[in-house]
């Protein structure tokens, strides 16, 4: 499972590396490449992000499905985990968009 | 005496729209009033320049988003029978719409990012003072553990 997502990754790094080099001048390689990099990092930061709030809402269940009276406790320390994990997911979203439309590398 | 008042009455606004758990009422709350302060200072401190308006728009942004996973999470970890629908549309509706706003406010409105990143951080400000407040008011253990 690790083995086969960590050759999808490199593939997807290296393809995204190739269609730059083919590109005339560096300076228009910058935008495709922003492109590219934008939706890889979104893909990473959802995909973990999305892992993270399942695990945390799986152990709250099964707390809440074991402990039923802590129920209360468990959904604060939930809340409180799925909210760091949003704000990254959120931030990560905001770099995106940044790479995207104010384009600190360049047009 | 008036800063109760208004705690009381937040409290007692956001019980009415269901925020049963006394702890996630208090997070909301204090999201709420993280959110106007620093909006209010961040406005009046710099002259309602782009980076007080952007963090205003942050904080108004994390806040309505926290609003909504705070009553998602109440419910999902008591999902009564026929709620499921209702939870996925709030879950996801809320983070595309958070999504949409923060989009617009960077590609299209032309905020300052730093402003609203710092705007977005309140509610990870909110949620590490909480955890720091909690700890110090944990009563410490008396004892040496050999009773038990």
């Amino acid at each position: 499972m690790r083995k086969s997502f960590l050759m999808t990754l490199a593939l997807v790094l290296v393809a995204s590396a190739a269609y730059a080099s083919d590109a005339p001048a560096a300076g228009a390689a910058v935008g495709p490449t922003a492109a590219w990099a934008t939706a890889i990092g979104m893909a990473i930061a959802a995909g973990l992000c999305g892992l993270g709030q399942g695990m945390g809402l799986k152990a709250a269940c099964e707390g809440t499905a074991r402990n039923p009276e802590a129920g209360g406790k468990l959904t604060v320390t939930l809340i409180l985990g799925l909210a760091f994990i949003e704000s990254l997911a959120i931030y990560a979203l905001v770099v995106n968009l940044i790479l995207l439309f104010v384009k600190p590398l360049g047009a | 005496m008036m800063q109760r008042t208004l705690v009381q009455r937040i409290d007692a606004l956001l019980y009415r729209r269901g925020f049963a758990v006394a702890d996630a009422r208090k997070l909301m709350r204090n999201q709420v009033l993280l959110a106007v302060a620093g909006s209010a200072l961040a406005c009046l401190g710099t002259g309602f320049s782009g980076w007080g308006l952007s963090f205003a728009a942050g904080a108004l942004i994390i806040s309505v988003n926290f609003w909504w996973l705070v009553k998602a999470a109440q419910e999902l970890v008591k999902v009564r029978h026929g709620a499921v629908f209702t939870l996925l549309t709030l879950f996801y509706g809320r983070l595309v719409l958070t999504g949409v706003a923060i989009a617009a406010l960077v590609a299209w409105l032309g905020a300052s990012v730093f402003g609203l990143l710092a705007g977005l951080s309140t509610v990870v400000i909110n949620a590490t003072l909480w955890g720091v407040l909690q700890i110090r008011h944990k009563v410490p253990v008396t004892g040496n553990g050999k009773e038990a």
